[in-house]
């Protein structure tokens, strides 16, 4: 996990009557005395929600040393631009053993509940820092960071307040949908909450963005798997997946996660594959094709499981490559046979000419090109067909096409496996690809040049450590995705 | 003033008694012009009457006398009667009213009282509550006490009664009542409304009187009063002041100025509160006041109440349907009082004026979501402007959002958000349509809308948050109680292809097989002037081979049928003539009538299998006019026949009325393949009785039915004719969902698919009719007891009976419609065609009834009522339960003359009860035969009846104990 992929969070938590605001988002900062370096200014050291007769945010001002009439200003933006209102009026409370002021702002329309609002405070002369808060801001903040995501009926009251937070978020996120016409960031955002033993911190955290399952040690205690119960942005349970250590668990959902330790049966717990590529973020392994403009390629949702994570190609009417060099340390002695595995699910292709949806070459890292690829394997709409070159600028028909049709619009499981097998002194290459674990394609050629005539010899498989995946300049709409990624060797 | 100078304590204690039955109208007037009772003429016996114990001497009590040239009503009440014997009775005045205007409102008691003379020790002086006539069930209003009044000096007393608030459907709920003496205020009363807008008197309900129902009043001298006084000029007046409600009195006045304005729109706002908006046509407002503040929005928390909130009319009007109107905001509300009322009004300078209306936020979304529908969205659904599906979710949303708000902030509150529900099914096809809380519903297919066979609803129920929580299938004619958003489709099936054989042409059939055997009638094709069908046969012919084609079966030859009645004989066999693979029913349809006024076995209803075995048989028979079925099961060794189940009167009379005749066989595992039975479309019997033994256990497939078979007995005499016969098989995917015995549409009289097993009863002119609701298509039984007519009843004998019952089961639907003004209802068991009448009375009373005498009004109600043995001892019954639930909650137990009310065992512990003049055997559950459902004498309004079912069940661990003594 990298901390810099995730939301700032200060965590200042003040009690205000019932209601205990939690954090602000900082986002800059201000004052108005130049003058005054060594003086502590105001700063607003805390942000309440009122949500039992009117929806407002309330914020406590700590005077500091500043004197003179409190105020609190309510900003356009994170700089300050402009002044949209000034509130006067305030009552003193006690908040964090200090005698603060406390501002009431204007209330929220459901529809505004992540509408960012930026608050400074000023005393006589002095100005705070500009914060920034939220009602969704603090119902996240409630939610994830001071528990209550995880609470269950048992805890009684405190579920109640659970339900509350997330039916409010609810709410507003209809009276968006309805009330607010173009584009907007959509009410409701994913959090993780860590229960007692995670070595995590809780909060929210981006969608998209992983963080990696990491244990903390218990004297005496063996820990098992990670229990992850995944809820809508909104509290509805979906499941429960059982993790295992060091698992990079990607945000699409919220989720509590708990530490279990001791348990007896971890047979269903699901296990991390260090050696896979799992697209929960662009990894820097690859190399990505330069030609296509920007915007072609995201870690976005699975199409058909929203919590997975997979890299997402969009057509741009240009060849767009993904290249992996494995790197040679991993091949284990004794290997004689190349894998390479991943997922594929597309959208269709365009038929006619130049009808094939993506290449695949997988070969010598330092032989490329139609003279030095090993392998070239098309994926077109219906077939996977394996190609060789007849020149440095050419290739043959297919020589091999597999019967089966392939499938739009899910997953298919794509393994190519490589083998060099020798006998009576000649090297046979022997490539076998296989769909969702069907044979489709046995092809006993190369595909460049140089191996069919023998300037090059026919590699071993520990040789093959390169894989490279082209969309096709043809593919000119619909979208591509790609999920985990391995090449690895097997000793047969 | 020394307080020596006045009686320590002079109470006097007034009351209103109403006899209902409004005197508006009555313009009479007492003995003088002034209404008032003066004493001087004999005509105040007209008005007043006066009671005394009989113990007392007229004379010695009260008489009118001269005083002053005037003349008075001396009382003297000494305590004593002329023997000497103390006595201690009071003394009691009923006035009737002396003077009455029409559209009385206000009713005012006026006299004048002197103490003459009294004992220092008699001091009280109370008014009883109890009004004329010695009717104690009238209600009392309201008392007063009145003390400290000067000896010797004549005081003037006036009462003054008057209805101050009337709710939005007019009925009264508050009341202020004034006393003065002198023409001091020494009492002034405005009731706190409770919520009820009736009053409790006498152990009755009764709503709170108009003053102009006022019909009587009543004051007392108390028990220990020992004294001489003086009354005079005393008048009961009722009349009218001008009171205005949307501008206008009831006595047709209208206020000066009066515009009235209609509250034409609401709305809400999403705001940081719930804004609720109310829009006014421009128009309707008066140009003058067509202001900035001209016209503003009145709010109050509660009817009547004070002005908490007012508001004037956005600075711009707002085009709504084409109305252009003022809209004013009201103030928001929190999440956690969405279901909270404000009373609103829009009101102008100069006169307009709007109705009150009650509104909250949760009636504005649920009339969203149920009377514009949006409760059916579904995601696909996106109107206009693609966003219908969202105003849905919103609309729950935020009702959801506020249930746990108040849940959290308001836990108390007496009214939840969401248990206001309403529910909506839509109208298209079933007849149904807005409905609220607790109303039920009908789900009724129109066959009129599509040529398919109707098989089922499908149906889905949703809670008050728009969350599926139950779906199903459910059969035409089932009953829903509104309790959210009910979305029931039609499930139709292909169309069931009936090969109908018509007998037209007189043709043969392979599907229709007639054997024949000691034939003595004519068998002849139903064509018009087809005579060469006919086959007549003689007595000495036999055949054993099938004939074909049969149409017409005259037994009812007449040269020698009745004397011969043994020789006749002949079966009809009616083969699948239309099959369908997977079919998992087998129906018959024809059309059928039987003519015959024998009350001896008529035919056999058979179903045979492939084998020859007999799945189904009945005999069938003429009960008092009607066809009576009486289904067979095989008890035999051979496996099959013959017991016979309790017999079941069909609706088809044997008067050769032509009925549409269906008998299906639905298959399916043991305990749900059943036969149905339907006359004219309506399902009136299900029979799960198999005749071949081991179909009780293995019911046949559809393909082991070989034929239906109509077999003519051999001593009938009637004619029977079929038409468009058709033997079908059906594949229906739905019917096979799990049949339930109990609770079963056999078991219940629900007036709509089951309208017999039940006896209604009146004496005239109390009437009763079957009504059917014109929205929900729901029909029940109506009793009209309005007045003082005679009591009616409705008695139904078991409508089920399960082995080793052990507890007895009423149920029914109960309404008492908005003008019951007296509930006098009762329900009782008894025993009537029992086969032990020597043990148990042969009777239709009781060894218990439970009065569910309810508030309740325009409001369905369910009641439930369980009766138990718990202890027999030495064979007795010792100790018994009755239990009382009311839409499915727990009441009480027990009561009068029966299980005592707090420990629910009969008071007398008894093995005895006394019913009509003897005494029988305390009975267990088993005994009981017949609940009759009663209005008694008292009762005063319309009542209705549903889905009345009495049954004996057997519930485990529900067994008496039984003790032996020593």
């Amino acid at each position: 996990m990298k901390k810099s992929k995730f939301l700032k969070i200060l965590a200042p938590i003040v009690a205000l009557g019932l209601l205990i605001g939690a954090f602000f988002t900082v986002s800059a900062s201000a004052t108005t005395d130049e003058g005054a370096a060594d003086a502590k200014a105001p700063e607003i050291i805390s942000m309440n929600v009122e949500y039992g007769s009117e929806l407002y945010l309330y914020y406590a001002v700590d005077k500091g040393d500043a004197e003179g009439t409190p105020k609190l200003q309510v900003l356009s933006d994170a700089e300050g631009t402009e002044i949209e209102y000034t509130v006067t009026y305030y009552t003193t409370e006690t908040v964090h053993g200090k005698e603060c002021y406390v501002f009431k702002t204007n209330g929220v329309a459901p529809k505004e509940l992540n509408k960012a609002q930026y608050v400074r405070a000023v005393v006589g002369e002095e100005a705070s820092e500009i914060k920034a808060a939220s009602v969704e801001l603090y119902l996240n903040t409630r939610l994830y960071k001071n528990g209550f995501a995880a609470k269950t009926a048992a805890d009684g009251e405190d579920y109640t307040r659970r339900n509350l937070y997330y039916q409010l978020l609810k709410y507003g996120n209809s009276a968006q949908k309805l009330l607010v016409e173009g584009d907007f960031e959509a009410i409701g955002k994913p959090g993780l909450y860590f229960a007692e033993g995670s070595s995590e911190l809780n909060g929210s955290y981006t969608a998209g963005n992983y963080v990696a399952l990491k244990a903390a040690a218990f004297e005496g205690k063996t820990f098992s798997y990670w229990k992850v119960e995944e809820y809508s942005v909104f509290g509805e349970a979906i499941g429960t997946k059982l993790l295992g250590d060091g698992y990079e668990y990607v945000l699409g959902r919220s989720a509590v996660i708990t530490p279990v330790y001791d348990a007896e049966d971890t047979s269903e717990v699901e296990l991390w594959d260090e050696n896979v590529i799992h697209f929960n973020y662009l990894p820097s392994q690859l190399e990505y094709g330069t030609t296509l403009t920007d915007g072609t390629r995201e870690i976005t949702s699975d199409p058909e499981d929203e919590s997975n994570s997979a890299l997402k190609l969009i057509p741009a009417g240009k060849t767009y490559a993904i290249t992996y060099n494995v790197n040679n340390a991993t091949i284990p002695e004794n290997a004689n046979v190349a894998v390479a595995e991943f997922r594929l699910w597309y959208d269709g292709y365009r038929s006619g000419a130049n009808s094939y949806t993506a290449e695949i070459y997988f070969g010598e890292k330092n032989s490329t090109g139609k003279s030095g690829h090993a392998s070239f394997i098309y994926l077109t709409g219906t077939q996977v067909q394996a190609y060789k070159a007849t020149s440095s600028s050419a290739h043959s028909a297919a020589v091999k096409s597999s019967s089966s049709a392939l499938t739009f619009r899910e997953w298919l499981d794509i393994r190519i496996e490589y083998r060099a097998i020798e006998a009576d002194g000649t090297v046979t290459p022997q490539w076998m690809v296989y769909i969702n674990d069907d044979l489709v394609i046995t092809y006993n050629g190369m595909y460049g040049t140089n191996y069919q005539d023998g300037t090059k010899a026919i590699p071993a498989a520990t040789n093959l450590n390169r894989f490279q995946f082209n969309l096709s300049s043809s593919i000119v709409s619909g979208s591509v995705y790609l999920d985990d990624l391995s090449v690895y060797y097997l000793a047969e | 003033m020394s307080k020596s100078k006045f009686w320590k304590i002079l109470t006097i204690t007034l009351s209103l008694c109403l006899i209902l039955g409004a005197v508006i109208g009555i313009t009479a007037s007492a003995s003088d012009e002034d209404g008032v009772i003066t004493f001087d003429e004999d005509s105040y016996a007209d008005y007043l009457t006066i009671f005394t114990n009989a113990n007392f001497a007229e004379d010695n009590t009260w008489s009118v006398v001269d005083v002053n040239g005037g003349k008075k009503l001396l009382v003297n009440k000494q305590g004593k009667d002329t023997s000497g014997t103390t006595y201690n009775g009071g003394t009691t005045f009923a006035v009737k009213p002396t003077y009455v205007k029409d559209f009385a409102n206000i009713a005012t008691l006026e006299f004048d009282f002197t103490i003459i003379e009294a004992s220092a020790y008699d001091n009280q002086f109370t008014l009883q509550h109890q009004g004329i006539s010695g009717n104690n069930a009238s209600p009392f209003v309201h008392g007063f006490t009145i003390s400290a009044l000067e000896k010797g000096v004549e005081h003037h007393i006036k009462a003054t009664y008057q209805v101050t608030l009337f709710d939005l459907d007019g009925v009264p709920v508050e009341y202020e009542f004034v006393v003065e003496v002198d023409d001091e205020v020494v009492e002034r009363v405005n009731t706190i409304r409770t919520g009820s807008t009736q009053l409790k008197a006498n152990g009755g309900l009764y709503e709170l009187p108009k003053a102009s129902q006022v019909d009587s009043i009543t004051f007392a001298l108390n028990n220990s009063f020992l004294g001489d006084v003086y009354f005079d000029n005393i008048s009961l007046k009722l009349t009218h002041e001008h009171e205005y409600s949307f501008g206008v009195c009831e006595c047709g006045a209208e206020k000066e100025g009066f515009s009235p304005i209609e509250i034409y729109s609401k709305n809400v706002e999403y705001g940081s509160k719930t804004y609720l908006y109310y829009a006014v046509p421009k128009a309707q407002v008066p140009e003058a006041d067509r202001t900035a503040d001209g016209v503003w929005l009145e709010v109050a928390d509660e009817l009547g109440g004070e002005i908490v909130y007012k508001s004037y009319p956005q600075a711009e009007t707002v085009d709504i349907n084409g109305t252009e109107c003022y809209v004013f905001i009201s103030r928001g509300v929190p999440a956690k009082e969405l279901n909270t009322k404000e009373y609103v009004r829009v009101m102008s300078a100069s006169g307009g004026e709007s109705r009150v209306e009650a509104y909250s936020a949760e009636d504005y979304l649920y009339q969203k979501l149920y009377n514009e529908a949006y409760a059916a969205k579904t995601a696909e659904d996106v109107g206009a402007d693609g966003k219908d599906y969202l105003r849905r979710t919103l609309y729950y949303d935020l009702l959801k959002y506020g249930a746990i708000a108040q849940e959290l902030l308001a836990p108390d509150a007496a009214d939840k958000i969401g248990d206001t529900v309403y529910a909506y099914a839509p109208a298209a096809i079933a007849t149904l349509g807005e409905l609220k809380a607790g109303t039920k519903m009908v789900l009724r297919y129109d066959t009129t809308l599509s040529d398919r066979a109707f098989i089922c609803w499908e149906y889905t129920q949703y809670d008050a948050f728009g969350e599926v929580v139950e779906t199903g299938y459910a059969a035409n004619g089932s009953a829903f109680y509104a309790d959210g958003y009910l979305k029931a489709v039609p499930v139709l099936g292909s169309e069931i292809e009936h090969n109908y054989i018509t007998f037209d042409d007189g043709a043969s059939s392979d599907y229709v097989k007639t054997n024949m055997t000691n034939q003595k009638g004519s068998l002849v094709f139903a064509t018009a002037g087809v005579v060469d069908g006919k086959w007549t046969v003689n007595k000495t012919k036999t055949y054993s081979e099938y004939k074909t084609a049969i149409t017409e079966w005259n037994t009812a030859n007449p040269d020698s049928t009745l004397t011969d009645p043994g020789s006749i004989a002949a079966s009809t066999n009616f083969y699948p003539n239309t099959k369908v693979e997977g079919a998992n029913i087998v129906e018959f349809v024809a059309d059928y009538s039987f003519n015959s006024p024998a009350k001896t076995t008529l035919e056999y209803l058979q179903i045979y299998d492939t084998s020859g075995k007999h799945i189904y048989r009945a005999y069938v028979n003429n009960d008092s006019g009607y066809l009576k079925i009486n289904s067979e099961y095989g008890v035999t060794s051979a496996g099959e026949g013959k017991a016979i189940t309790v017999g079941l009167r069909t609706p088809i009379k044997t008067d050769g009325t032509t009925y549409e005749l269906k008998i299906r066989y639905i298959s399916g595992a043991a305990g749900d393949a059943r036969f149905e039975f339907y006359c004219d479309g309506a399902l009136f019997h299900t029979s799960q009785t198999f005749y071949y033994q081991k179909y009780m256990t293995t019911p046949p497939t559809v393909e082991e039915i070989s034929h239906f078979n109509i077999n003519m007995s051999n001593n009938p005499k009637g004619t029977m004719t079929y038409d468009n016969v058709a033997v079908t098989q059906v594949y229906d995917p739905l019917v096979t969902e799990k049949y339930e015995v109990l609770g079963g549409d056999d078991a219940v009289v629900d007036f709509d698919t089951k309208i017999d097993g039940y006896t209604p009863g009146v004496t005239s002119p109390n009437t009763y009719k079957i009504v059917t609701d014109p929205v929900t298509g729901d029909s029940y039984i109506e009793y009209d007891k309005t007045g003082t007519k005679s009591g009616g009843w409705i008695r139904t004998n078991l409508t089920e009976v399960q082995d080793n019952a052990n507890v007895a089961v009423i149920e029914y639907d109960y309404y008492i419609c908005s003008d019951a003004t007296k509930v006098d209802t009762q329900v009782t068991v008894g025993y009537t065609g029992n086969n032990d009448s020597s043990t148990y009375p042969n009777n239709y009373t009781t060894p218990f009834f439970i009065q569910p005498n309810l508030s309740n009004r325009e409001e369905w109600v369910r009641i439930r009522i369980e009766y138990r043995a718990l202890e027999i001892t030495d064979g007795k019954v010792t100790k018994v339960q009755t239990d009382l639930y009311i839409n499915d909650v727990y009441q009480k137990s027990g009561y009068r003359s029966g299980p005592d009310a707090t420990t629910g065992v009969f008071k007398h512990a008894s093995t005895k009860l006394e019913i009509f003049g003897g005494t029988y055997p305390v009975p267990t559950a088993d005994k009981l035969t017949t609940v009759t459902f009663a209005l008694n004498q008292a009762c005063d309004g319309t009542f209705r009846y549903d889905n009345i079912s009495f049954r004996l069940i057997h519930v485990d661990g529900m067994d008496p104990t039984v003790v032996t003594t020593e």
